[in-house]
């Protein structure tokens, strides 16, 4: 247990890297990595749907969806890589200063001119940095886990199968979708340059198909939406951004400085999901896609907690109230309940409706599998989703021990029921303690300091 | 179906299986005539037909896994008058925690849901409630321990 929770640990990383070409155009709050893998796995799942659903042929949805998943994976450790890499100036910071920037923003205005050798020895060292910054991430993983990781790592790194290239390709036309996104909404984008790297790089048929159309939308600005799937793809895709910046209430509430998205969440919860459901035998396939869709319906309906029926203006009464777990009366918790389901139904048929009536029933099914735990996979993939709080809500802490951490652990003891839920709770809770008691020990020594000149 | 574990129902329990059991199966026997239609007309239907309308593997998994529930399960009943004053599968308890009020009714995982106040058997603290009476303080332990004063039982099954 002790390594899949470091391995957890260190998936968090990803939820706080910022993407380093957004940070170098200066975007304002720019997309984590994290947020990138999330929208891209959901990009190429719909779209390699659809391209099944017109061709009557395609690949499997849920192994593209894990291919995007993992394909930042050595970015723990050894962080993004761009183009401009050798140009840039060293050590650049997550926040750039005013001079850097001038500097940066001239670099950017052009693509480096590297020798087609070069660029390709350079994409060689770096893949091969890759493939052993993966293997040592994965290592300490439990075989049947670590072996379905390394196996899809292999196809994925250098492109070896159809699959493996349409997965690849898929998370690159998110970031180009989302640097027209940008570059429609700041402007610091050199939205050409993007458009010249797509043009040359993505090769599947299917891929440059999209891309047309978000060329057509986005920097053509075509107005009118005719009834086209991908058009329509388009359209549910910029919808489901939105939860890239949406922040998760439960920590804002508790006053969380940059706090968690909900894109984030899902995509530390749905690699969560997987690595536990392959080690209970259960079906990953199914599991990575409840997961992937169980927020979804944040989009309209928002961040909804426990805490709503009981929400005052008053934000020092807000602040006592989460210091513990929401004990609403039965009734009014039960008519919140039923009013937070309605507003989420509504949100997910209206986020799916103009996708093909096909895939729209299937995430709907898979939203309320995770709901109302209609299957094995549902039920369990609900369980993590608490567990994954429980386990944010310590790392916060780590950071701060004045965050209110205590509702968590109530919660968790009367919600998780699955025996390797709780077998993983208890190993957060040794965990815990550990570091309670080095926070404590810090604290007393601290005020030991403190107190010692006065008592000279 | 994690066939290790036991599966306890209460009647209310049971009888929405039963009933999703026969649906499904009539649900799967229109789909293998191919008479049924492929997708559902209006999304405005029972939310639990729809996961099914589209997936006949996933139809016949559940379908599976209703039988096996309902070949094995163990109906929860009321204890005997004497042991009314225990916490046994289905009592329905009233507790204080920090100073706060709350109800939790003991079902077993299957029909759990804790944001109505059903918390299953097999969870922390509906195994530490489980044989407590009232008046006693049931210290559920972890690095953040909660102590859960009983303050009332009652049966309504």
């Amino acid at each position: 247990m002790s390594s899949l929770l470091d391995f957890f640990i260190k998936l968090g990383k990803l939820k706080t890297n910022k993407r380093k070409g957004w940070v170098l155009y200066g975007i304002k709050d720019p997309a984590a990595t994290a947020d990138h893998i999330f929208r891209g796995a959901i990009l190429g799942w719909v779209l390699n749907s659809i391209n099944k659903n017109n061709k009557k042929k395609g690949f499997n949805d849920a192994r593209i969806i894990k291919s995007i998943l993992i394909h930042h994976l050595p970015d723990i450790y050894i962080g993004e890589e761009t183009p401009y890499d050798s140009l840039l100036p060293k050590d650049i910071a997550s926040e750039i200063s005013k001079k850097d920037q001038d500097i940066i923003r001239e670099i950017l205005k052009k693509l480096p001119q590297v020798s087609a050798g070069l660029e390709r020895k350079r994409a060689i060292q770096r893949q091969q940095l890759e493939e052993k910054t993966f293997h040592r991430i994965v290592a300490k993983l439990p075989n049947e886990i670590k072996k379905d990781l390394e196996d899809l790592w292999s196809e994925l790194n250098k492109r070896r199968t159809n699959l493996s290239k349409f997965a690849w390709e898929s998370a690159k036309l998110e970031s180009y979708l989302q640097s027209l996104e940008y570059w429609r909404k700041e402007g610091k984008v050199q939205h050409k340059l993007w458009n010249r790297w797509v043009k040359k790089n993505l090769k599947e048929s299917f891929i440059i198909k999209f891309r047309k159309e978000i060329d057509k939308y986005l920097i053509n600005n075509h107005k009118k939406c005719e009834k086209d799937a991908l058009c329509e793809l388009l359209r549910f895709l910029n919808e489901v951004g939105r939860l890239k910046s949406l922040k998760r209430t439960g920590w804002v509430l508790r006053r969380v400085k940059k706090p968690e998205s909900v894109a984030q969440h899902t995509f530390q919860m749905t690699i969560m999901s997987w690595v536990l459901g392959k080690i209970k035998g259960l079906d990953t396939d199914r599991i990575v896609k409840i997961a992937l869709v169980h927020d979804l319906c944040e989009v309209y309906a928002g961040d909804q907690t426990p805490y709503d029926p009981i929400l005052v203006a008053d934000k020092e009464v807000v602040r006592k109230l989460v210091e513990k777990a929401p004990r609403v009366p039965k009734a009014q918790r039960i008519e919140w309940l039923f009013k937070k389901r309605e507003k989420e139904w509504k949100a997910i048929v209206e986020l799916t409706s103009n996708l093909p009536k096909i895939l729209q029933k299937e995430m709907i099914s898979l939203w309320l599998d995770c709901e109302e735990g209609l299957t094995k996979e549902g039920r369990f993939v609900s369980q993590v989703d608490k567990l994954v709080n429980l386990f944010q809500a310590i790392e916060y802490w780590k950071k701060d021990n004045n965050f209110p951490i205590e509702s968590w652990w109530v919660f968790i003891k009367e919600r998780v029921d699955d025996p390797l839920l709780l077998k993983f709770t208890d190993e957060l809770d040794k965990e815990f303690a550990i570091a309670n008691r080095i926070s404590s020990k810090n604290k007393n020594k601290r005020a030991g300091k403190a107190k010692s000149p006065k008592e000279k | 179906m994690d066939l290790e574990r036991e599966i306890y129902l209460t009647k209310e329990g049971l009888r929405k299986l039963e009933q999703e059991y026969e649906e499904l199966k009539a649900l799967k026997s229109q789909r293998t005539k191919e008479n049924a239609p492929t997708t559902a007309a209006s999304l405005e239907i029972d939310s639990e037909y729809l996961a099914f309308q589209d997936d006949l593997n996933l139809l016949e998994s559940r379908i599976a896994e209703l039988e096996t529930i309902l070949k094995n399960y163990q109906l929860i009943a009321a204890p005997s008058k004497g042991a009314h004053k225990e916490v046994s599968l289905g009592a329905t308890v009233v507790v204080e925690i920090e100073g706060q009020e709350d109800e939790f009714t003991i079902v077993g995982s299957l029909e759990a849901n804790p944001m109505l106040g059903r918390i299953s058997n097999e969870s922390p603290v509906g195994k530490a409630l489980l044989g407590r009476k009232t008046g006693e303080e049931v210290k559920v332990q972890s690095a953040v321990a909660t102590v859960y004063k009983i303050k009332k039982i009652t049966y309504q099954l």
